[in-house]
């Protein structure tokens, strides 16, 4: 199998968690092998985990099918502080050996929403999540029937053969977006995957929402081509006021 | 005996040396005879040998003692190759991987030439399944059953996670991720619950959540904890499927050699073992497979074997024949006799600062290579080798040979060794070496006389008879013939056999020292050659006897200046009394010749004390010192035996800076005494050589004809006056093998070779009057040497009796006790 040849690439990593962070950044490490590259981190602290971590029944379970006490507040922004730190010397660690670009920051909010518009200046978008499975899985590929701006097919081949895996292609179904979405989702959530490459301009994975079922859905790394770029949808019902003239007059 | 003692006739010229006769030899060059190409005179020892290699019981080893240049080594290399080509081609023996206990090699014992035939069916097979096995695993097939196998075990592990995640989300649970791991929570209007909505809630709903939580809680710890158990048996499942798929590759390799080698049951049980490693070790060819892509050959070329994840399958050969075409049993001589070139060694390699071993690295001995034959050892240089004896005999006492580096029976080093196998052993030793060592070990080593139950004493010399001369003739012409020499002429040849006479120090016998002659022999060819000749002639012979004394004659030469120039005094004319010329001999290598040494005695009266000046400084050695002693107890026993021993006298070497040892010159001292205590004087032109006994009689000595020849060589020297000579002990007669210029002048009468067989003889001789017997009183007559002698010895007993009545106040007044 032939590296593709690619162009300079920025990449984002995001990710609520060193654990998620880690396995991303592997996955990009990867693609810098291939391809020049600059990378940019984020961590996202989300107040949901935190905040249900105060419940009476609430546990944690771990990777390894341990049920512990789940932590406290404070000591759950002592962790999140210090995954961050892990995360950021870690994307450090791997942009200084290849000589490469690299940002770090750390933000409050939720994951998907967070990053969305984060992602707008970056080329690819790469969502953490820890590994479920210790088993080689495949990269799976959500492409549209036509080429897209960035050749995800060389990409995907590109990760594979890193990987030593093999590729999974899906095209989204015919039919309305949320039949395809939910076929699709439901498709994703069986296979056993290392990677999910998905172009949004394929639909049917749009916005945030979906993104963050896809990531819900794909339980490992979800490398996103084109994110910030397609504009998120709008209900119809929302009222969208005519934009100001330049001297403030409607 | 003439009127004056000193007239005494010398040797005839015939008696002073034997000469062949070249007329008496029944051919006129050697190439008209048929060489002897064996010994002769050694029959004792070759008999040993014969029955040391026939023998096949166990400690019967053998010691060749003799000095060398006798044809040892020869004899026994000839006699040991005859009968090992009698005997069957001993097994081939290696060593291979013991897969349960690696540090533990097993030895394969295998038919002669099987040991090569076997490593190289491995390395063979190694190469094939270097290739096949990879193949295999790149097949569809495999693939295939990899693939369905990956996606069944992910997929269900997947599926688990899938249906946990439908049956959260139908029950309005959110699955969160945190740094710790997961965490549900439940939604209520799109939105998590966190504590502050939680709290508003009435008890039964937040009963409800709860259970829900707490439940899927368990639901989701159950399908992660199975996750583990899915893997373990996916990986079970794999190994199983290369088990497999290695299997099919490696019985059909392996199967091809247990078809070859199937009538050897220990091969057959090592491929069977092979086998199974072969199986549970296919990463291996995998490996090596992937490594192959980037080396400079291509894959069907490669050499896997040599790679060193392959040395497990290695047949390490420690010692191998051509088979039975071979033909017999195996003669080995190990000229570097170490522990290691003995019975073997382990050798280390250095890895990443440690020394680490297997079994590849062990390495045959000399005791492997000669197993089932023979193995020839110098035995000064096993001796001298650190532990090398000891593993000799430790060796032959367990009829195994089993390999222990110096290292380890130091314990200086301390790293990763192995215990391999002892392979069985049975081997005739056989050891060269000198009567010295042999006595030394018969005496020292309880060990000795079992494992070495037979000796081959070589012989130094035969009879020289009518009997002898013929085939020792033959001798010299086999040795020409082998080394390429021109024939020898009758008169060369006698010339030699007189030379092996002189080297044997014995005119009725010949040397055996045949690397000597030998040597002479091709010397004198060469000068035969540069003079064109085509046959080695007497005079040749001669010249090479000639150059080879001028060539280490340079002491000699030096000594011989020092006297003529008088640095060194001796006299060789006139009279003296206390002063006789002694004979000595000086050995530097395997020449040897003679000086003469003054001898000087005084005395006067004392306690009975001799003293031996050479003793007295340590400088005589204890045969000297003997020599002394003997003849201080024939004074005591001969003179004045009803008066006290009231001598005090002393001898010495003059000039004599280095040690002296041997009693050859104590007759001199002798002579020396009684001329001093007698004083009369003692012809200097005499020389004298012989030990002398308590009982006055003269023994024989060693090197008489090298005495004879230094003295004869100062006196011509000084001039020959026809009034010297040298006395011998008469028992010495018929070692007399001398120069031919001492011979001719023996016959001219200008020098005398006497010999005699009592200290009364030689003392006539050398004072020109009669030693004196007593009479029927009792009494020697009086003017005698002995006369002399003993009223000098009474006059001293009465000067100590006298001394002894007035007391030891006067004696700083008197000096009464003084000599005369």
């Amino acid at each position: 199998m032939s590296v593709a040849t690619v162009t300079r690439r920025r990449i984002l990593i995001g990710a609520g968690s060193f654990a998620d962070a880690e396995t991303a950044i592997a996955i990009a490490e990867r693609i810098a092998e291939a391809v020049a590259a600059d990378l940019g981190g984020v961590m996202v602290e989300e107040p949901d985990a935190a905040g249900v971590s105060g419940l009476p029944c609430q546990r944690v379970v771990t990777s390894s099918g341990m049920l512990v006490v789940a932590p406290s507040s404070a000591q759950m922004r002592i962790l999140l502080a210090s995954d961050a730190r892990a995360f950021r010397a870690r994307l450090s660690r791997v942009a200084e050996a290849r000589a490469l670009h690299w940002s770090f920051e750390r933000r409050r909010g939720e994951l998907v929403s967070g990053l969305w518009e984060a992602a707008r200046s970056w080329d690819l978008l790469l969502l953490g999540h820890r590994p479920i499975s210790r088993r080689r899985g495949s990269v799976v590929a959500i492409l549209p029937p036509g080429p897209t701006e960035i050749d995800a097919r060389a990409l995907a081949e590109t990760l594979a053969s890193a990987l030593g895996t093999g590729i999974v292609t899906m095209t989204p179904m015919a039919g309305t977006e949320a039949e395809a979405e939910e076929a699709l989702l439901r498709r994703v959530s069986r296979t056993n995957a290392a990677v999910v490459i998905v172009d949004l301009g394929a639909g049917p994975v749009r916005g945030p929402d979906a993104l963050r079922r896809l990531l819900d859905a794909a339980r490992c790394p979800v490398l996103v081509i084109g994110a910030g770029r397609v504009p998120a949808t709008i209900a119809h019902t929302t009222q969208i006021p005519p934009a100001p003239n330049e001297d403030g007059s409607t | 005996m003439a009127t004056n003692p000193m007239e005494t006739p010398g040797l005839p010229a015939e008696e002073l040396a034997r000469r062949c006769d070249p007329t008496d030899l029944p051919f006129h060059a050697t190439d008209e005879i048929e060489g002897l190409d064996q010994l002769i005179g050694q029959d004792r020892a070759m008999d040993a040998i014969r029955l040391a290699a026939e023998m096949p019981h166990r400690g019967f080893n053998l010691f060749v003692l003799g000095p060398t240049g006798t044809g040892r080594r020869t004899a026994v290399d000839r006699l040991l190759a005859e009968q090992a080509r009698t005997l069957p081609v001993p097994d081939d023996w290696a060593y291979v991987n013991n897969f349960d206990a690696p540090d533990k090699p097993r030895a394969l014992r295998l038919p002669p030439g099987t040991a090569q035939r076997l490593r190289g069916a491995m390395q063979g097979l190694v190469d094939d399944l270097a290739i096949d096995i990879p193949a295999l695993f790149e097949s569809d097939e495999y693939q295939t059953q990899r693939r369905a196998l990956d996606e069944e075990y992910g997929d269900r592990q997947e599926t688990a996670m899938a249906d946990f995640a439908e049956k959260a989300k139908a029950e309005n649970v959110a699955l969160l991720r945190t740094p710790m791991g997961f965490m549900l929570a439940a939604i209520r209007d799109g939105k998590v619950v966190k504590p502050e909505v939680y709290g508003t809630l009435d008890e039964a709903e937040q009963q409800q959540i709860d259970e829900k939580i707490a439940r899927l809680q368990e639901d989701l710890a159950a399908v992660l904890r199975e996750a583990p158990k899915l893997d373990k048996e996916l990986r079970g499942k794999i190994e199983t499927l290369h088990a497999s798929m290695a299997e099919r590759a490696v019985s059909a390799r392996v199967g091809e050699l247990q078809a070859e080698f199937c009538d050897i049951a220990a091969v057959c049980a090592y491929l069977d073992d092979v086998h199974k490693d072969m199986i549970a070790n296919a990463e291996l060819f995998l490996a090596a497979q992937a490594s192959a892509k980037s080396g400079p050959f291509p894959e069907a070329i490669r050499k896997y074997h040599r790679e060193p994840p392959f040395e497990r399958y290695v047949v390490n050969v420690m010692v191998s024949r051509e088979g039975p075409e071979a033909g017999g049993a195996p003669v080995v001589a190990e000229d570097l006799p170490t522990l290691d070139h003995l019975a073997g060694r382990i050798e280390h390699v250095s890895q990443m600062g440690a020394l680490i071993t297997n079994f590849t690295l062990i390495k045959p001995g000399a005791l492997h290579r000669a197993n089932g034959g023979y193995l020839v050892l110098d035995a000064r240089r096993v001796l001298s080798e650190p532990f090398a004896w000891e593993a000799l005999k430790q060796c032959l006492k367990n009829r195994s040979i089993a390999i222990t580096s110096m290292a380890e029976r130091l314990s200086m080093v301390s790293t990763t060794s192995l215990q391999p196998d002892p392979i069985p052993l049975r081997v005739r030793v056989v050891l060269i070496g000198d009567r010295m060592l042999h006595a030394l070990l018969v005496m020292l080593d309880p060990d000795f006389a079992d494992l070495f139950k037979l000796q081959a004493d070589f012989e130094e010399s035969i009879d020289r008879t009518a009997d002898t001369v013929l085939p020792f003739a033959r001798l010299i012409a086999a040795h020409a013939a082998r080394d390429g020499l021109k024939p020898f002429a009758a008169a060369g040849v006698a010339r030699i056999i007189d030379e092996a006479t002189r080297i044997a120090d014995d005119s009725k016998k010949l040397t055996l020292h045949l690397g000597a002659l030998s040597d002479l022999m091709r010397e004198a060819d060469h000068y035969a050659g540069g003079a064109g000749r085509a046959r080695v002639e007497a005079e040749d012979v001669a010249r090479a006897v000639r150059e080879k004394e001028r060539r280490a004659s340079r002491v000699k030469d030096r000594m011989q200046e020092a006297v003529t120039r008088g640095t060194i005094l001796i006299d060789t004319d006139g009279a003296k009394a206390g002063q006789v010329n002694g004979l000595s001999v000086i050995g530097l290598g395997d020449f040897r010749f003679g000086r003469p040494s003054r001898i000087t005695a005084r005395c006067r009266m004392g306690a009975g004390k001799l003293i031996d000046i050479e003793r007295e400084v340590e400088l005589g050695g204890p045969l000297h010192s003997k020599g002394v002693l003997i003849l201080a107890g024939y004074l005591a026993a001969t003179y004045a035996l009803d008066a006290p021993f009231s001598l005090h006298a002393s001898l010495v070497f003059e000039q004599s800076y280095g040690g002296v040892e041997g009693d050859s010159a104590s007759s001199a001292e002798l002579y020396a005494l009684l001329s001093a205590l007698s004083d009369l004087p003692v012809a200097q032109g005499f020389a004298v050589t012989g030990s002398v006994n308590q009982a006055g009689e003269v023994q024989a000595i060693g090197g008489v004809n090298e005495k004879i020849e230094g003295f004869f060589d100062t006196c011509v020297t000084r001039g020959l006056t026809g009034r010297q000579g040298v006395l011998i002990p008469k028992s010495n007669v018929e070692h007399l093998m001398l120069r031919d210029d001492v011979v001719e002048a023996a016959r001219a009468g200008r020098f005398r070779v006497i010999p005699v067989a009592t200290i009364d003889e030689g003392i006539a001789i050398l004072t020109g009057r009669a030693a004196g017997v007593r009479d029927a009183d009792g009494a020697f007559p009086e003017d005698s040497v002995n006369g002399r002698v003993e009223a000098r010895l009474r006059e001293y007993a009465e000067a100590r009796r006298r001394f002894g009545r007035t007391g030891r106040g006067e004696e700083s007044r008197g000096g009464e006790g003084d000599a005369p």
